[in-house]
């Protein structure tokens, strides 16, 4: 297997006498698609959460990056996004008072500089940087196909719309990568279809991708590997047919067998 | 903005420009120049409440501290007002974000008594703290503005009202545009994202406290420079110009006009600025008037005259 880009090691988080997260380890590879899945309450977005730096683990380190990496826990979740790591949310996090647009320009906030005086100047730079970070953001709205509702306020999108505008958003910041909770949930067929193809082209250029999904034709559709959690820990991990059979994972998405 | 938008606002400025040429009386110049420093404060409260969603409560402080600034400035090293007006932004604008520091510690209801707090114990120090302050007295005989040409003729500002009403409008046009440009900047939208949703903001790469403390030390430079006029107008400043009521009034402005919006801003404070003098012929029914009047307005359209519908503390999915 190639160098880890995320290593995770040793995780845990409990709420209270909860147990989110025990001992749980997990690796994403550069330029791999792994998929994380497990029932309800398993602690998957808990994981993203501690890997984000929005929840701070009780235990364990995360690495990220190249050579080794660097370790993510106490760091601030905009110190992790600076990192190179981008994320959308499980219940969409959209800027609800900004356009389409707008949204995926906040997005470019990392991979532009303009300070105050430059803005309150209006200095050439500021503005150049302005017009490149609209147009970069036109075609991150292309891609996802929502060139056509760029005006439009975020919170009026369909559902299925608002899903890939955090995409964009997210791959506005350019990130080495990227963290996907459930984003094919609620989406229709066709819906779901258009979503496959873009994760796979984003898989084709190269960018990491770690996804949280209940959604099995999506999982099988993307993923290189697979890893299931159930009650905080790590029960199977492998390629997605391997787990599919694995009697751990059937049990605990199914309940043990009736006895015989 | 669109070209007809800045059709409208240059004819107002220009308006504006020509009022105390067409014999608008001294008394009435006095009211919109005490107007136009309110929207100088409504437009510094509005990027610290409209954009990033910090229910400040004790914003007059900044513009009392600016005041007082420029005061002691003026009459212990002589500074002229076209000087210390520079001290008097960065003392405001360094208490703003010292404020921010312990202040964004705490959230929503709780970060509006930390700042409640605050007003009151600037306003309380100045009273007591009266080798410097002067007390309840206040400081007496700071300098007015006057303006030489080198060789040529001098104007001194001294109690007239019409060179007070061109600073004020002018200090209008530039604050204006300069929260113009930073709204519309990276650092504005960064801004507006956070006030959104602040996780989703972070998440994104955006450094929150750090945005939060910027917006604070700006907002107070910009009370800062109000208060510096403020004093220099006067000539006398006490405590009490700088109270709790103020600050309340303020909000009420940046409110009424719409929150994030910088002509919102301007509007709501002319508007609130004016109308109690509007009122004068009720006499003693005119702040019911008043009070009733903005309790209609706020029925009738909540999101003020140009805000995009959201409330004061609702905008924010904080934890």
């Amino acid at each position: 297997m190639p160098q880890p880009l995320l290593a995770i090691r040793e995780l845990s988080k409990r709420f209270g006498g909860v147990h989110a997260l025990e001992g749980v380890a997990l690796d994403v590879a550069e330029g791999q698609t792994a998929g994380l899945i497990g029932p309800n309450g398993a602690g998957k977005t808990t994981l993203f959460n501690c890997v984000t730096g929005v929840l701070r683990p009780d235990q364990g380190a995360i690495r990220f990056g190249r050579e080794g990496g660097e370790e993510l826990v106490g760091l601030a979740p905009h110190q992790v996004a600076q990192r190179g790591i981008a994320r959308t949310f499980q219940n969409i996090r959209l800027f609800a008072g900004m356009t389409a647009l707008e949204n995926v320009v906040v997005g470019t906030y990392l991979r532009t500089h303009a300070g105050l005086l430059s803005a309150a100047l209006r200095l050439p730079e500021a503005r150049r940087e302005e017009t490149w970070a609209r147009e970069r953001a036109m075609g991150l709205l292309a891609r996802v196909g929502l060139a056509d509702c760029a005006g439009q306020p975020a919170s009026t999108l369909p559902f299925g719309w608002q899903r890939r505008l955090e995409i964009a958003r997210a791959l506005a910041s350019d990130p080495s990568l990227l963290l996907l909770d459930e984003p094919a949930a609620g989406l229709n067929a066709t819906e779901k279809q258009e979503l496959l193809l873009l994760l796979r082209q984003l898989k084709t250029q190269g960018l990491a991708m770690l996804l949280i999904e209940h959604d099995m034709q999506v999982v099988m559709g993307v993923c290189q590997r697979v890893v299931v959690l159930d009650y905080g820990r790590v029960i199977a991990q492998g390629a997605p047919g391997e787990v599919q059979r694995d009697p751990r994972v059937i049990e605990a998405y199914l309940g043990a067998p009736a006895a015989a | 903005m669109s070209r007809r938008t800045n059709l409208i606002w240059g004819l107002g400025a220009a308006l504006a420009f020509t009022l105390p040429l067409v014999g608008v009386n001294a008394y009435h110049l006095d009211v919109l120049t005490t107007a136009l420093l309110y929207a100088i404060l409504a437009l510094g409260l509005n990027l610290i409440v409209g954009l990033t969603g910090v229910l400040h409560l004790g914003y007059a402080a900044f513009f009392g501290i600016g005041a007082y600034t420029y005061a002691l400035l003026n009459l212990h090293a002589g500074w002229p007002f076209w000087l210390g007006w520079i001290p008097a932004a960065l003392v405001a604008g360094l208490c703003g974000a010292a404020l921010g520091l312990p202040a964004l510690r705490v959230r929503g209801d709780y970060l509006a008594i930390v700042t409640l707090g605050f007003g009151e114990i600037a306003r309380i120090a100045c009273l007591n703290l009266a080798r410097w302050t002067g007390g309840p007295n206040g400081l007496l005989g700071i300098a007015h503005p006057a303006l030489a040409w080198p060789g040529g003729p001098r104007l001194d500002f001294g109690v007239a009202s019409a060179p007070y009403y061109y600073l004020a409008l002018l200090a209008v046009l530039m604050v204006g545009g300069l929260c113009v440009r930073l709204i519309r900047s990276r650092v504005g939208r960064a801004w507006a994202a956070l006030r959104d949703d602040e996780l989703a903001a972070a998440c994104a790469g955006i450094p929150v406290l750090q945005l939060k403390l910027l917006a604070q030390g700006i907002g107070g430079a910009i009370a800062g420079i109000a208060g510096a006029i403020f004093a220099a107008k006067q000539g006398t400043i006490t405590p009490d110009s700088f109270d709790f009521i103020l600050s309340v009034m303020l909000l009420a402005m940046v409110v009424l006009g719409g929150l994030g919006s910088v002509r919102g801003a301007i509007i709501g404070a002319l508007a609130l600025g004016t109308l109690p003098e509007l009122l004068r012929g009720m006499e003693q029914y005119r702040m019911l008037v008043f009070g009733l009047a903005m309790i209609v307005m706020m029925r009738l359209r909540p999101e003020g005259f140009f805000g995009k519908a959201r409330g004061l503390t609702g905008g924010s999915r904080g934890p």
